[in-house]
């Protein structure tokens, strides 16, 4: 038999953002897949050396385009380490507030794209009409919708307008109240149930082993979440359960686990649990300072060393490797991105053996970002 | 699997659209405010007769939007230092505003400029641009022409 050529990407429906994925097709079924990044390369890491500490909050959002927080968050716990600074508890509460609202925002996202790779359009518009409460919250207390610039390093850059907390509270009344339309849509589904489970498996022994991290990692059975293992921002203080297979409440257990319909699953209850966070938050919020002084932002210098911090985003494990010279700029910055992992060697190895029609599936179900993967 | 869910489908013809049909429509969040609010970074007002030209925002902008012309009708005599903004390279983090000694440099929320110019971009901000009620900008409306400043000093 004859082995044909299939490109997906860069323009195509099917991919999540400018990325090439080159297949070489035996039928309807894949021989061998290759990942072509490259085309969004931008140069983060060496942009940031010639930016200074401050300027650099501005840049770092653009590495990951549906969820942009978790980079300033990372970002500025690395500075606040090597500058030995605790933020105040207000700072703290107000920087889980917007990455859990990221984490909601990425979600629908991420649950959209999905089920539009499937075929179910409706629930891609509703999740992204849904998102965009979200945006607007987003609007207000940051001033963008997309690219917040709000967490700087030693706290948040303005404090919560007046009002918020209330909005807040009906967006998530909202959003719980459509849940249940998504469960109808999308979970009581058939053709979730016929397509979805045993695809694009991570077997549970080697996923530790390609580096797979966040709510990928967690559908293969491992409760692993940074928020438990290495708590930061205000997470300590939560209460809050890490949805893994195989506990995955209402919903049915289909398979073997580390497949698409799991990790479908896990993000849903993964929002639950934001709406549960942000719930808790509204409630404790802390009244104090919303950041340190800031120093002069032409003549900040950081003292010398390195810091690692991570955090959990929607996607996986989000690190920032920050090395200082004592200057104005950093010397060395390196970022930690998931996609990286999943998206060159998992699904390298995983379409092998896949079907034409379920590629797209795969790629969406594990959330693969390029804009991080190439940075 | 019941033969009668399906028609449940049914209720979502009467529900009301996501959609707006901006900008015939105003864009409101979930409380009915309209958006967007004063803390929305969309395009400068500069007070020039605050302004000292200082060139602080010019050395922090991340994106080097802000460059320095000599403007002859800054409130004061003779020619003095003041900002253009290119918005081509603006990334509207608000950095420049963070640092304005005097404050007279802030970010409104208005948004919306059509040109067919590309010079048309890189302007003058001026406190105009706050007061303006309508969203849309209208280029004669807001900027210095070309023609009012001085090109830059040599160096």
């Amino acid at each position: 038999m004859k082995e044909y050529e299939l490109f997906i990407g860069p323009q195509h429906v099917g991919i999540t953002g400018n990325f090439l994925v080159h297949l070489w097709v035996d039928g309807d079924t894949v021989v061998k897949a290759e990942a072509h990044p490259g085309y969004l390369h931008r140069g983060f890491e060496k942009l940031m050396e010639r930016r200074t500490w401050y300027m650099n909050v501005a840049l770092i959002p653009r590495i990951c385009v549906p969820e942009p927080d978790v980079n300033e968050a990372a970002y500025a716990m690395a500075v606040e380490s090597l500058m030995d600074w605790e933020i105040p508890e207000r700072a703290k509460y107000i920087r889980t507030m917007v990455l859990e609202m990221a984490r909601i925002g990425a979600h629908l996202f991420g649950l959209g794209g999905h089920a539009g790779s499937l075929g179910l359009y409706t629930v891609s518009h509703w999740t992204i009409g849904d998102r965009d409460y979200i945006l607007d919250l987003f609007e207000q207390l940051t001033g963008a919708r997309i690219y917040h610039i709000y967490i700087f390093p030693g706290g948040v850059r303005w404090d919560i307008p007046d009002g918020f907390l209330r909005k807040l509270e009906k967006v998530l009344n909202y959003l719980e109240r459509r849940l249940e339309f998504y469960d109808n849509i999308l979970f009581k589904n058939k053709i979730v149930f016929e397509r979805t489970p045993g695809i694009g498996v991570i077997p549970k022994d080697k996923a530790i082993e390609w580096g797979v991290t966040g709510p990928n990692l967690r559908a293969c059975g491992y409760e692993y979440d940074i928020r438990k293992l290495d708590p930061y921002a205000a997470y300590p203080d939560l209460d809050f359960e890490i949805p893994h297979y195989p506990d995955l409440g209402e919903f049915d257990v289909l398979s073997d686990g580390g497949d698409a319909y799991t990790r479908l699953v896990i993000r849903r209850l993964e929002i639950e649990q934001s709406i549960n966070i942000l719930r808790q938050i509204i409630k404790k919020m802390p009244s104090g300072d919303y950041t340190l002084k800031r120093p002069n932002p032409l003549a900040w210098k950081v003292p010398e060393g390195y810091a690692y911090a991570r955090v959990e985003s929607s996607k996986g494990e989000y690190g920032y490797l920050v090395v200082s010279d004592g200057g104005k700029m950093p010397y060395r910055v390196h970022v930690r991105g998931p996609s990286y992992t999943h998206g060159v060697n998992v699904i390298e190895t995983i379409l092998k053996g896949a079907n034409i029609a379920d590629v797209s599936q795969i790629l969406f179900s594990l959330d693969i970002c390029p804009p991080d993967l190439e940075r | 699997m019941s033969i009668i869910k399906p028609f449940k489908a049914l209720k979502h013809l009467v529900l009301k659209p996501h959609t707006i049909r901006y900008p015939y429509q105003e864009h409101r969040d979930i409380e009915g405010t309209e958006l967007p609010t004063e803390r929305y970074r969309g395009f400068h007002s500069n007070d020039i007769e605050k302004c000292i030209g200082c060139q602080m925002c010019a050395k922090v902008c991340p994106a080097n939007a802000i460059t320095y012309v000599k403007i002859e009708n800054a409130g004061k005599k003779g020619l003095k230092w003041r900002p253009v903004v290119d918005y081509g390279r603006c990334c509207f983090c608000g950095f420049c505003t963070d640092v304005c000694p005097t404050k007279s440099l802030k970010l409104t929320p208005r948004y919306e400029l059509i040109s067919e110019d590309i010079e048309h971009y890189r302007f003058i901000p001026t406190v105009k641009v706050a007061e303006k009620e309508d969203k849309v900008l209208d280029i004669k409306e807001v900027l210095f022409s070309p023609d009012e400043y001085e090109p830059p000093a040599e160096e």
